[in-house]
């Protein structure tokens, strides 16, 4: 009994503590409702213990649109808007996806638009968010709560302050991808 | 020739008891659904039996759809809702969909090479490789893909491009064990109910729809929606309905009947002599009827309620005229009008039995044995019974007979303005040609649906969360294997994707979207193989693989290429749907169907009913039309009956009465005219109940115009006719108020029809010179 009630009591605890975190990031990461920025990716693939390296440029308008163009070694951008997704190699459209009609391009189009453009209440939905804040620096790590998310998404952790600075996507089978983001400019 | 009578009498009592016994232990069940009258023909087998799978798929089953705001009620909900349920087992049981599936994730990983997006095939097909490197490039490179990276398993995103263009969208997912629905805007679940008797059974009604209407009750307070599809809840529905309408109207009817009755007789036993025999015509067409046919319909038994009118005549001349005669002489007075009544009748409505229309033949079975019936028992029971009514009643009119009959005496007779009555008849033939050639014919199911709006608009919300569109066409592939049916669908499938580039489709779901025929599979093995061919040493190049790499990636492909078989895809958790797809038909053919997405044009429709007419193993199949089209081959069935008999028994009549059959048919003729006209204003058209109940109109008109002949307009033959005329007004003219579309449009042509037979049939008649 006594047991119980300790338990309950620390889950409460742990809950407010949670939630007062998460609050505050809220505050924290409140996203510009335009931004620009340069970013450069290392890609770790686990089979061949090596890494790829690319770099490019993104500009998003907040539950509008998401670019995320890759410049280097090879040039595909990526247009993300909440019902579509685009992709674009040397400038020709080679894909388009719509999120109405797929449920995986909806819950990758979210995921996205969660993590670029800190709405997390969305990332919410599929992940469970763990949030230290720190004065103004801020680290949040994503567990997925679905397994079918699981099964391609291990783990995300997300740092930054004013902005996101830093994303690392863990992939089940040991591969990682670590973005950094650059030159941000709100315009 | 007493005891003979008491003999035969005995020996017909005899007989009804009998057919009503093994009739009651037979326990036919009601049937409302306008399936059951459709012919069974025209049709392949396997086609009918596909459709008749999907009816009963509906039929046997009620779909309850429970939604609340958050996730965590609306589990608790379907946790409460299940335990409710489970006092019905036995009588309807919760199946258990969601076990049978399986529950693994990226289960069709192992398949990717065999089973490519329709973008991907179509991309390696036209030998445009390097664009399936490119993509594969900017796969890698990009930040979100679906699926994994593994540049040895699948350098090519092949998984990840199948993932991004499953289009089968099932609407049904599994979740923690539950069905969820996807496609609604609150969190949503789904339990099946799966009855053990047809839905038409009222016992199980009686058992399932309280349990049903307590659970939406309870949860409604909880503020948690719950709604059902079913054809159970429309059968309890309309069976309320007519519960209803039969204790308003119907005890309406009855009571003023049996007023008319003791007000005319002054005494109770000429009431049961002349209910007697309607009585036990009801009882043996029911008994006959529902120990010949499988279910007896609703449609039957409304219009056999309508044969209550007819056979009410006789018993009604038999009862009027022993007033004043001995039985047996009112048997010898009557003979010939009551047999001339009878066959009359009896071959109006047993023609209807030459129909190719199940619910048809039914009618006329029903109509054929209650009127025999009821004769036969008029002419062999109540001579013994209505005894008492001559002996004290001898040669003395009825008051109300004395009554009718001087408003009959004072009506002008046609027969001294011979102008007039060829104006008359003209105008008559006219009106007549009009009607047939001005009025619509109206053949919409809304004719047979019972259920109010709000019970449609909830089945069709739950419909339409399971992803059953509206849309009442679909296309029937079928093969003599699994292999073969998916070969010609996907061969088939080619043309609808030309349709839908053309935005004359919006969309359609079939099997081999997501299962494409080996001999498809094999293909695009082949295909894949081409590209690795082709394209992974640039691949290898710009990724940077080690020629050991490349080579495990070629190893990898070679060793792993497998096919996906209908039996692993049908055990897969989205496939469940589907599972029945898979197994053979009885004629040993295989069947599937292709479910059409949007509304269609006309144009589109003709298309692909051009195409399926070129195809033998493809049809196009639209239920509602196709209920319509029913309905209006019964209409003009009907109808075309409905002059033949005018035509037969006006030759047959002729024979007794010469030049005097226009006495003995015009005023039906002219009822059923005027009837038909009034409906026609009313409801701007016509409808195959109309015409039914035309048989009704004539039927009765017949009979009044026959006795009146025969009688040479006699007091009480007079009453009598009035007094018949006048019960099955009140008896059917009554259902003109009633909401039950069937039973109000038979009402609107028998109330005004017998209203103006009893006011034209004295204009007819031969002047007479006593009183």
């Amino acid at each position: 009994m006594k047991n119980t009630i300790l338990g309950i009591i620390l889950f409460l605890l742990s809950l407010s503590s949670f939630a007062n975190d998460l609050d505050r990031l809220k505050t924290v990461t409140a996203a510009p409702d335009k931004l620009t920025g340069t970013f450069t990716q290392s890609k770790y693939l686990a089979q061949l213990d090596t890494s790829l390296q690319s770099t490019g440029e993104f500009n998003y308008l907040r539950d509008t649109q998401i670019i995320w163009h890759t410049l280097s070694p090879i040039d595909s951008t990526l247009e993300l808007t909440p019902n579509t997704m685009l992709n674009y190699q040397n400038g020709i459209q080679v894909n388009k996806l719509d999120t109405t009609t797929n449920p995986i391009v909806a819950v990758l189009s979210d995921i996205f638009f969660g993590v670029m453009t800190a709405q997390w209440q969305i990332l919410e939905e599929y992940f469970d968010v763990n949030a230290e804040v720190v004065g103004e620096h801020w680290k949040a790590t994503l567990i997925p709560l679905n397994k079918n998310i699981g099964s391609f998404i291990h783990k995300v952790t997300l740092e930054g302050d004013k902005y996101l600075k830093q994303v690392t996507l863990y992939e089940p089978e040991g591969n990682l991808t670590h973005i950094e983001f650059d030159q941000l400019q709100q315009k | 020739m007493i005891i003979n009578a008491k003999l035969s009498a005995l020996v017909w009592a005899i007989f009804v008891l009998t057919v009503c016994l093994f009739a009651g232990v037979k326990q036919t069940a009601f049937d409302t659904s306008i399936m059951a009258l459709l012919p069974k023909h025209e049709q392949k087998p396997v086609i009918s039996e596909l459709q008749e799978q999907q009816t009963s798929e509906y039929a046997n089953h009620i779909f309850i759809m429970i939604s609340a705001n958050d996730k965590q009620s609306a589990k608790a909900a379907v946790h409460a809702v299940s335990q409710d349920l489970n006092t019905l087992i036995g009588v309807a049981d919760l199946t258990s969909l969601a076990n049978s599936a399986s529950k693994k994730t990226n289960a069709l990983y192992p398949f990717r090479f065999a089973l490519l997006s329709d973008d991907v095939a179509k991309r390696l097909e036209s030998g445009d490789y390097e664009e399936q490197l490119n993509s594969s490039l900017s796969n890698l490179f990009s930040p979100m893909r679906a699926g994994k990276t593994d540049p040895i398993q699948d350098p090519f995103f092949l998984y990840s491009d199948l993932l991004l263009n499953q289009k089968i969208d099932t609407q049904i997912k599994l979740e923690d064990g539950l069905l969820r629905l996807t496609n609604t805007g609150k969190i949503s679940y789904l339990l099946v109910l799966e009855l053990h008797q047809n839905p038409f059974n009222l016992a199980t009604q009686a058992q399932v729809v309280p349990v049903l209407q307590s659970i939406k009750q309870k949860m409604n307070e909880q503020s948690i929606s719950v709604s059902y599809s079913g054809l159970l809840l429309h059968a309890a529905k309309g069976a309320e309905q007519a519960k209803f309408e039969i204790s308003t109207i119907g005890l309406g009817s009855i009571l003023g009947i049996v007023i008319i009755i003791l007000f005319v007789f002054r005494r109770v036993a000429p009431l049961i002599h002349i209910l007697l025999p309607v009585i036990v015509g009801c009882l043996v067409a029911m008994a006959v009827t529902s120990l010949y046919f499988e279910r007896v319909h609703l449609i039957t038994i409304a219009f056999g309620a309508g044969l209550v009118g007819v056979a009410v005549d006789y018993s009604m001349h038999f009862v009027c005229e022993s007033y004043l005669n001995d039985g047996s002489i009112v048997v010898r007075k009557l003979f010939p009008g009551l047999l001339l009544g009878l066959t009359s009748s009896v071959l109006a409505y047993g023609g209807l039995a030459l129909t190719p229309f199940p619910g048809l033949q039914q009618i006329a079975v029903f109509s054929a044995t209650g009127l025999i019936a009821a004769w036969l028992t008029v002419l062999l029971f109540l001579p013994l019974i209505t005894t008492k009514n001559t002996l004290s009643n001898k040669e003395s009119y009825l008051p109300t007979a004395l009554v009718l009959n001087s408003y009959q005496e004072a009506l002008p007779k046609l027969d001294q303005y011979p102008k007039t009555t060829g104006l008359f008849v003209t105008i008559l033939v006219t009106t007549c040609f009009s009607v047939f050639f001005w009025a619509t014919p109206q053949d919409s199911i809304r004719l047979l649906q019972t259920s109010p709006p709000s019970l449609l608009k909830e089945d069709q919300r739950v419909q339409q969360a399971l992803g059953n569109n509206t849309n009442s066409a679909f296309l029937i592939v079928s093969g003599n294997s699994t292999e073969n049916m998916l070969q010609n669908e996907e061969l088939f499938r080619s043309k609808l994707d030309l349709l839908m580039q053309h935005g004359l489709l919006e969309g359609y779901q079939s099997i081999s979207q997501s299962l494409p025929s080996l001999l498809r599979q094999q293909h695009n093995i082949g295909l894949v193989k081409k590209l690795y061919q082709a394209k992974l040493d640039t691949y290898a190049q710009v990724v940077g693989l080690s020629k050991q790499q490349k080579e495990a990636a070629n190893r990898y492909l070679q060793d792993n290429s497998q096919t996906l078989s209908p039996e692993t895809w049908s055990t897969l958790a989205a496939n469940f749907q589907w599972s029945e797809t898979l197994k053979p038909r009885s004629t040993g053919e295989y069947a599937t169907m292709i479910r059409l997405q949007g509304s269609l044009s006309e144009s589109t429709v003709k298309q692909l009913e051009d195409a399926a007419i070129t195809n033998n193993n493809i049809s196009y199949v639209d239920q509602v039309a196709d209920i319509s089209k029913t309905l209006a081959n019964y209409r003009a069935n009907i109808a075309d009956w409905l002059l033949t008999a005018y035509g037969i028994i006006t030759l047959l009549l002729a024979l007794r009465y010469r030049l005097n059959v226009w006495r003995v048919m015009l005023p039906s003729v002219t009822g059923a005219i005027i009837a038909l006209a009034l409906a026609v204003f009313i409801n701007g058209g016509y409808n195959i109940f109309n015409l039914i109940a035309l048989m009704l109109v004539f039927g009765i008109g017949l009979d009044i115009g026959i006795f009146l002949q025969e009688s040479e307009g006699g007091a009480h033959t007079w009453l009598a006719v009035s007094l018949s005329t006048f019960t099955s007004l009140l008896a059917f003219g009554l259902l003109a108020l009633s909401k039950t579309p069937v039973l109000y449009h038979f009402g609107i042509i028998v109330l005004p029809g017998l209203l103006a037979i009893w006011l034209v049939s004295p204009l007819m008649q031969t002047r007479r010179l006593e009183t």
